[in-house]
């Protein structure tokens, strides 16, 4: 067994493999167009379900500050899908070469990280403001409606804190798994000049 | 018409993408991968400008789509073992690629090698010359040159070590 031998058997096994297992160009596509029209119908749906819901609040008789908590609510919710997006780009990188696409990678999660770690000035601040503003013009005086709302809250709150937490655990640990890369394939180069 | 050159040409990097999957993807998760390298070539495909050849090109998405599916299979298996579960998958012991001895014996090797080595070493079996090894890759010739030399050398101790023990 040489090295030439063995490089043989692994094309040789592929190419058998490939014979007898067949590949199906329609039903890639089929699949890889699947998943586009879902993503315009769920975000086709969102737009609609946001829009119908402005028109209620709007037909509601909701008195000034209500309208302004929510159009609070919804321009955060619209900056920060902008901010997600602006960090992330939207540019695809894959087919680029591989060094280049891992730096493009680890900037992508250096920024996202970045954005993660300013979230309670992005997104808890005006947020909260709303929330308030919201408290404040509320019309339930009832204890049982204050109890619901607190747990609702309090359990939205530790739910984000702790969903933010695992996001950025993971993106540290994706820009650790980056760096790595890049070290190693630059290192390959380095080691050409010494030698 | 364009459309159907579309599928031939990536037809003919099936062989190319399914040794590709295997030299990444543990065993039972190649055929996964295998598919998410032919999603990504297909969804890429406008990026192909014909500055480089095809299998270049392809070459390039392939192993983009490896190494990102690797990274997040790690950060997968971690999450798993924090929160205490068991990896279903890693039931499957076998492979959708039917290995011969040898090609055992490269899979075997390849898994030793970190992402980088990985990378050099799958083009070099894929018969690539150097300049477009570093093409693919974004390093020097001279770099590749040097490299593959002395994964070369590697495998050989391997390949003696795994003679040694048979």
């Amino acid at each position: 067994m040489n090295i030439e031998s063995s490089r043989q058997a692994w094309i040789a096994a592929s190419e058998e493999t490939a014979q007898r297992t067949g590949f199906s160009p329609s039903q890639l596509i089929r699949r890889t167009r699947m998943r586009i029209a879902s993503a315009i119908i769920i975000a086709s749906m969102a737009v609609v379900a946001s829009g119908f819901g402005m028109a209620l609040i709007l037909a509601g008789g909701f008195d000034v500050i209500e309208i302004l908590a929510w159009c609070v609510i919804a321009s955060t919710l619209v900056a920060l899908i902008a901010l997600v997006i602006r960090a992330h780009g939207i540019r695809q990188t894959r087919h680029l070469r591989v060094l280049d696409h891992v730096d493009a990678a680890l900037g992508r999660t250096i920024r996202l990280e970045a954005l993660i770690r300013n979230l309670h000035w992005l997104f808890w601040s005006p947020m909260l403001i709303a929330f308030l503003m919201l408290a404040y013009s509320s019309e339930y005086r009832h204890w049982t409606d204050y109890t619901f709302a607190a747990t609702s809250i309090g359990v939205l709150v530790w739910g984000l804190i702790y969903g933010r937490e695992c996001v950025q655990a993971r993106m540290e640990a994706d820009r650790e798994a980056l760096q790595e890369q890049a070290t190693r394939l630059r290192r390959i180069e380095g080691q050409e000049d010494a030698s | 018409m364009r459309h159907a050159d579309d599928i031939a040409r990536l037809e003919s990097f099936l062989p190319a993408v399914r040794r590709i999957a295997s030299a990444y993807a543990s065993y039972g998760e190649d055929a996964d991968l295998h598919q998410e390298i032919l999603a990504q070539l297909w969804r890429s495909r406008r990026h192909f400008n014909g500055q480089a050849q095809y299998s270049t090109w392809a070459y390039r998405v392939a192993l983009n789509t490896a190494i990102d599916h690797v990274r997040r299979e790690r950060h997968r298996r971690e999450t798993l073992k924090h929160l205490q579960l068991v990896d279903r998958r890693k039931a499957t012991v076998e492979t959708s690629l039917h290995l011969s001895r040898e090609a055992q014996v490269i899979k075997a090797f390849c898994d030793t090698l970190d992402v980088a080595e990985r990378s050099l070493f799958a083009l070099y079996l894929e018969g690539l010359e150097y300049a477009r090894i570093s093409e693919v890759l974004g390093i020097s010739a001279g770099a590749s040159r040097t490299r593959v030399s002395r994964l070369k050398k590697k495998f050989k101790r391997h390949l003696e070590g795994e003679a040694l023990e048979h």
